[in-house]
């Protein structure tokens, strides 16, 4: 580029700088000073110390919240990711029709939330929703799903509907990944007596870690962020019962619903340190088991 | 042996994806179905599918009643705005970043980097009390301008498809005398076209989607998108799932006819977001 334009590159870069300080920098900034402090947007911040953490981190909601964010997560991810490959490998044949079912898989992952979380209410119903009428045929169940009084029932069922929304999305990845296993490889294997199941796991398996590990860090990242689907399925005017409530809608709870902003900004925190935790986690185990060439 | 082998592999991997394509239409077809059923059809049991008479009439009340045709024309004016946004600023600082490589520019771009792993759900709450002290609550500035500055995502595809064109092209056209704004407009950005759709329709998606933001930031009924009408919608009618998932179809409309006509475009961004790059 010529030297004498680079002035031209400020001019270019100059509203994305305005929006990185403005509407990301200064308010992580906002947010740190408010979780100090006892705001409620109509009088002035007043400080109180580490008043709002000890709140929090003494509140059985939050750990309530943190521990339904994990089970949704740990269910989440693992069926997302068997299933993506499995799928994945299904979907890399070569046939005719490959298109439609890859439109098929692909298109639940465009839909909104809200309107998906909608139809499942009715599909969750324990005596009327179809599952349960498919079940029964195989004489399982009634189970109530969302309708549930245990937790661990209600926050798997949001995660099963969430790995129906995203699996293809996610088999796309994996189909990608698939891309760099060459076809010598599998057939040494075939020839060497392996069966479907071992070259499944022993073979596309580990040479599709890196996509594998980015799959996990995007199911963390939209773990955490779980919220429409809460919404809609598990109450109506916003404010859930504790016992099925996540991070995001404790802080949308005690922010929008409460005008506790010191204590919402807390909780970002207490969320941002739990993520933080998982993710070194992830990122220190990395180096065990994937495999990048 | 082996061919028998290879045949039954494809057979079971189509036996697989018949299963999973069930499971994956099985709701739309419910949904449809629910959707034209008369009132209290959906508790009653055994269940009932496109069993006549049709209740089309769902669709009207939705549309009309249900207010779903103002809900249609917000979304379609925040959508409609976002995109314009967004194609406008990632594009233009995609090419900064791109082409003028510069001390500042390096470093803004790290730093933009690292705020991608904050999730958004956590800036709303310092950015609604932003909003707030300027008064902008109940309009759908919040929801627009942030677009119109550029997010870091889009940014960086933009960055990637200008990275990949020569810099021969802009000391060409400085000889020919062309300011360094025309090039952008008139030769660099013609040439992204295929990744300025892909980004527009990303940010369809993105929008018409969007719930949380028109939630916290609109409370005005008749100014609400289609995300926060459905939500509204289900607290008034929880008991009529017709009226629901009549709703819910119109909501999904607009998302399906789009991807029938743009699906190379859908496939371009998850391939240059760096599955293989």
């Amino acid at each position: 580029m010529l030297k004498k334009d680079k002035k031209w590159g400020i001019f270019f870069l100059a509203p994305y700088t305005i929006s990185l300080f403005v509407y990301t920098i200064i308010p992580i900034i906002c947010l740190a000073y408010f979780s100090f402090t006892e705001y409620n947007l109509f009088n002035p911040p007043r400080f109180v110390g580490l008043a709002n953490y000890t709140d929090v981190l003494t509140s059985p909601d939050t750990w309530r919240a943190l521990r339904n964010v994990g089970v949704y997560a740990l269910v989440y991810i693992s069926l997302n990711v068997f299933l993506a490959c499995v799928l994945g490998v299904a979907l890399n044949q070569k046939l005719k029709g490959m298109k439609i079912f890859r439109t098929i898989y692909f298109v639940p992952s465009l839909l909104p939330w809200v309107a998906v979380s909608l139809i499942f209410t009715g599909l969750f119903n324990p005596v009327y929703g179809i599952i349960n009428q498919f079940l029964a045929v195989l004489g399982i169940g009634p189970l109530q799903f969302t309708f549930s009084k245990s937790w661990v029932e209600v926050v798997s069922s949001m995660a099963i509907m969430a790995v129906w929304k995203g699996v293809g999305y996610a088999s796309l990845y994996v189909l990608a990944g698939l891309q760099n296993i060459s076809e010598d490889v599998l057939e040494a294997a075939s020839i060497d007596g392996a069966g479907p199941v071992t070259k499944f796991f022993r073979i596309i398996i580990p040479m599709i870690t890196p996509t594998i590990f980015m799959l996990m860090i995007f199911g963390l990242s939209n773990s955490l962020s779980v919220f429409d689907s809460f919404l809609v399925m598990l109450g109506t005017g916003g404010v859930t019962s504790s016992e099925y409530t996540v991070m995001s809608m404790l802080i949308y709870n005690n922010a929008f619903q409460f005008n506790k902003i010191g204590t919402a900004s807390a909780l970002c925190w207490v969320a941002v340190a739990f993520v933080f935790v998982i993710t070194l986690i992830q990122t220190k185990t990395e180096k065990r088991w994937v495999h990048y060439e | 042996m082996s061919k028998l082998k290879k045949y039954s592999g494809k057979a079971f991997s189509v036996f697989l994806l018949l299963v999973g394509a069930a499971i994956m239409l099985g709701p739309f077809i419910w949904t449809i179905s629910t959707s034209i059923q008369g009132p209290g059809k959906a508790y009653q049991l055994p269940p009932e599918f496109f069993k006549p008479p049709f209740h089309f009439e769902n669709y009207l009340r939705v549309w009309q009643e249900g207010n779903f045709a103002g809900y249609t024309f917000n979304s379609v004016i925040v959508t409609a705005l976002s995109i314009i946004g967004v194609v406008l600023a990632d594009s233009f600082a995609g090419y900064g970043f791109a082409k003028y490589d510069t001390k500042f520019s390096n470093i803004l771009f790290l730093v933009a980097l690292a705020t991608m792993y904050i999730p958004s759900t956590i800036l709303a709450v310092p950015q609604y009390t932003m909003w707030t002290k300027v008064g902008a609550l109940d309009t759908y500035i919040p929801l627009v301008l942030p677009k119109f500055l550029g997010s870091i995502g889009g940014i960086f595809l933009m960055r990637q498809s200008f990275k990949a064109l020569p810099n021969q092209f802009y000391e060409a056209a400085t000889l020919d005398g062309l300011h360094p704004i025309g090039i952008f407009f008139r030769i660099y950005l013609p040439l992204v076209k295929p990744m300025l759709a892909t980004l527009a329709i990303q940010t369809f998606i993105g929008t018409w989607n969007e719930t949380f933001a028109p939630l916290i930031y609109l409370t005005d009924r008749e100014k609400y998108t289609l995300s926060v009408g459905l939500l509204y919608l289900r607290q008034n009618y929880s008991e009529n799932l017709e009226l629901l998932m009549s709703a819910s179809m119109l909501t999904m409309l607009p998302l399906f006819v789009v991807y029938l006509f743009a699906q190379k475009y859908f496939m371009n961004g998850l391939v240059s977001s760096g599955v293989k790059g």
